[in-house]
């Protein structure tokens, strides 16, 4: 138990102890007033003085700073103990700021007793020292007490030869406070020293002296390349490596903050030693201190990365944005479930229906129904995994009811997890290609029957010449003989017309074209075919026109002769073919063109029916196709003609009437630097 | 002693008609007619008591297939045996004549030689 001594007796205790305890120098300037005072009062008693009122009056000073001093000292929260040099309690004032009840702790019991003897010794060493030295001595220790770990200040102060007053103060609080405040300070520290790429910051505004840094952490070395006891020493050192449209934007959002306190999230450009760009992302909360500044506590952090990964992201999903969109082929998204989740502009096309009328649909609502099968079962393999794609050829059914055949292309997409996620379908529109491959087909097939035909003649003859049959029939083997060599030349015909159509139309074989006179390309087309003329017993009128053109001379002869040979083998005997050219500048020229020769061969032959009009300038295209026996040609001659003419600019078309004969046209554009001569 | 076969050649080719003829007649031993379109053999299968009819596709006016056709569907023609002679061999040709209930197919060119027995072996005459 602590022996409490009440009422405080004033005594030199008193007047120490306030000196000690209103601390330093002033607080023991004020313990020396008191002791100035007490002795006052001692003289007075020693020196006896007579007068009543002089002594009435000190002693009335006396009690008054007494009363005083009594107050003020039972008001601290410090624990107060005057001792003895061989450490005996002589006088002890609880403390009322921390707890002070350790067993013995009383007077007349010596510190050792009390103090763990650590604690007591270093009490007892201080003591010594103060008596020794005449001086105040102050150290802090810790102590275990009642369970909690205090923290203790002591002021040991000399009072008489071999006594010290201690004011015990208790620091725990503020100890605990300073130990969180460095625990924080090391927290933040390391955190913005160990942040990967990036620092924190406190960035001070203070009227009448602007911006500054008041920390930096190390990390803005690394980020920035800045020391930061640069950046603190000058806060302009971050502007010398940032770019100035940025800085701008930066000044008006941390002026508005300074205005408003609105929190600072900014994204800024900087470069690097090495010339890069670093891409940075601060943000920082501001207050204002009763001080009038304003501080921004703050993080910058390397975005660059992030930066870079979203720029790729970016472009990535714009490739795939125009790659969809824009695709020449229809590209659909379709769920495991078969509902079309996006589709291409030209899916929707290519179908009739829009965007959102198919993101409705489920692809079976518009597959044909005997494809649906097939299809399901791509997409059944799919789902299941026995196939990582699959293609077929479908027809899918259009808003408007037809059927648009497609060559289907479909692969599915999985997430991390292997789990279904869409399947990407490309369509590809196969009508044109379902087209060219018919139309070759039947170019085929008509070239194989027209190539077969001779031969089966000339196989069959020289096959029963073989024998010997006929070797007693020379008039037989006559027969079969004329037969093949016939035949023969048909084929040699028709294979030349095949390969001249051929390097016609693959353009194999660039016409020379020179500048001609049209009259001479007139009259060896007519020389030609005159002997055919006079076989026929047909007469040929020539109109020829003077006037050079520029054409390749042998083309336009084998044009004009292909057609000549045409309109005397459809002549009756005894009838006439004209051939005639003109200058024309209205009629005929197409809208590109000045002028141009148009050639005509008229005939008063059997005509063409209207419905071949169009297509006997195609290959294979006869208007009977027996005519090609009995006439000698190939069905190649009015085609090879059409592609003659069109290489040459022109254009070339029939005028006919059943019975009554046809004209055939063809033009060529003449140039105005060709003048006729 | 068994009656030489009849035999009908349709083919609007005189050239291929002729030489059809000599191989059936020469080493057949067959009769011959020839029709050079599809109405005159049609009108000539009508009027002969034919074994067998050789025809060809490709023929102005009304081709092979047509002629099929309208053999198979008149009682006086109707079980005469038509073998289809044709240059005709790509598969899409011969989709067409699936359609068709020919006897067979001889492609052209043929064997002159042999010809009589692609024919006797198609119609079952050799057993």
């Amino acid at each position: 138990m602590i022996e409490v001594v009440h009422p405080f007796q004033p005594s030199l205790f008193v007047g120490y102890a306030i000196g000690l305890i209103l601390g330093g120098i002033s607080g023991f300037m004020t313990g020396g007033l008191a002791l100035q005072l007490l002795r006052t009062r001692a003289n007075f008693t020693k020196e006896r003085f007579t007068l009543d009122s002089q002594r009435q009056q000190a002693e009335a000073a006396l009690k008054q700073s007494e009363t005083l001093n009594r107050a003020i000292l039972n008001a601290l929260p410090d624990l107060i103990i005057r001792l003895h040099q061989d450490g005996t309690y002589l006088e002890i004032k609880p403390a009322t700021a921390f707890p002070s009840d350790l067993p013995n702790f009383r007077v007349g019991e010596n510190i050792r007793n009390v103090l763990p003897a650590a604690a007591a010794e270093r009490y007892l060493e201080a003591t010594a020292t103060a008596l020794q030295t005449g001086t105040m001595q102050v150290y802090e220790f810790p102590l275990y007490v009642q369970g909690q770990h205090l923290w203790q200040e002591a002021r040991v102060m000399p009072i008489q030869a071999d006594q010290v007053l201690i004011v015990v103060r208790d620091l725990t609080q503020r100890q605990q406070a300073e130990k969180a405040l460095q625990e924080r300070e090391a927290m933040l520290r390391a955190i913005g020293d160990n942040l990967p790429k990036g620092f924190i910051y406190q960035r001070v505004y203070e009227p009448g002296k602007g911006f500054y840094y008041s920390y930096v952490s190390a990390g803005i070395e690394r980020l920035l390349g800045l020391k930061p006891e640069a950046v603190l020493a000058n806060a302009k050192e971050t502007r010398t490596i940032g770019f100035a449209e940025d800085l701008a934007i930066a000044d008006r959002v941390v002026q508005e903050s300074l205005k408003n306190l609105s929190p600072i999230e900014l994204q800024m450009r900087n470069r690097t030693v090495e010339g890069e760009i670093q891409w940075s992302s601060i943000r920082s909360v501001p207050r204002r201190l009763e001080d009038g500044r304003t501080v921004w506590d703050g993080v910058e952090v390397d975005i660059t990365e992030l930066k870079r990964i979203e720029a790729a992201l970016r472009t990535s999903e714009e490739q795939f944005r125009r790659a969809f969109d824009d695709a020449p082929i229809g590209i659909s998204l379709v769920s495991p479930t078969g509902q079309f989740i996006k589709v291409n502009a030209c899916y929707c096309n290519l179908l009739g229906y829009t965007e959102a009328e198919l993101l409705a649909l489920n692809f079976a609502d518009i597959t044909d129904p005997a494809d649906l099968e097939a299809d399901r079962e791509g997409f059944r393999k799919l789902l299941s995994g026995e196939i990582r794609s699959f293609q077929m050829q479908k027809r899918y059914i259009s808003k408007q009811g037809t059927l648009i055949p497609v060559l289907l292309n479909a692969a599915l997409v999985r997430d991390q997890n292997g789990q279904p996620l869409y399947n990407v379908g490309h369509i590809q529109d196969i009508r044109d290609r379902l087209k060219v491959e018919r139309m070759k087909d039947e170019f085929i097939s008509v070239v194989s029957h027209e190539l077969r035909t001779p031969l089966t003649s000339i196989r069959g003859a020289l096959g029963i010449l073989e024998t010997g049959i006929f070797d007693q029939q020379p008039s037989r083997a006559q027969h079969m003989l004329q037969i093949a060599i016939k035949n023969s030349d048909r084929l040699v015909r028709l294979v030349d017309d095949i390969l001249s159509l051929e390097r016609l139309e693959s353009g194999k074989v660039q016409l020379v074209i020179e500048s001609c006179q049209v009259a001479e390309l007139m009259q060896q087309a007519v020389e030609s075919v005159q002997a055919l003329a006079d076989q026929g017993n047909i007469t040929l009128s020539l109109m020829p026109l003077q006037r050079q053109v520029q054409a390749a001379p042998d083309a336009i002869v084998q044009t004009l002769t292909n057609l000549l040979s045409n309109a005397i083998k459809f002549s009756a005997a005894g009838s006439t073919v004209w051939l005639t050219a003109i200058e024309d500048r209205e009629k005929y020229v197409l809208s590109q063109q000045s002028a141009c020769i148009v050639f005509t061969v008229e005939d008063q032959g059997r005509g063409i029916p209207a419905n071949k009009l169009d297509i006997i300038f195609e290959q294979f295209q006869q208007v009977d196709i027996s005519d090609s026996r009995k006439k000698g040609g190939t069905g190649l001659g009015l085609a090879i003609c059409r592609r003659i003419v069109q290489q040459h600019g022109g254009r070339i078309w029939v005028e006919s009437e059943l019975g009554q004969g046809s004209v055939f046209y063809f033009t060529l554009p003449i140039g105005e630097t060709h003048a006729a001569t | 002693m068994q009656q030489p076969k009849r035999i009908l050649i349709v083919d609007d080719e005189e050239d291929i008609r002729d030489v059809v003829r000599v191989s059936l007649e020469e080493f057949g031993g067959w009769l011959t007619s020839a029709a050079a379109s599809g109405f005159e053999g049609l009108q000539m299968a009508k009027a002969e008591s034919l074994d067998a009819i050789l025809l060809d596709i490709s023929m102005p006016d009304m081709d092979g297939l047509e002629m099929c056709r309208r053999l198979q569907t008149d009682p006086r023609t109707q079980k005469v045996p038509v073998i289809v002679l044709t240059a005709k061999v790509l598969p899409s040709d011969r989709l067409q004549f699936i359609e068709l209930d020919v006897a067979g197919i001889i492609t052209k060119p043929f064997n002159p030689v042999t010809i009589w027995q692609q024919v006797a072996e198609i119609l079952g005459w050799n057993s």
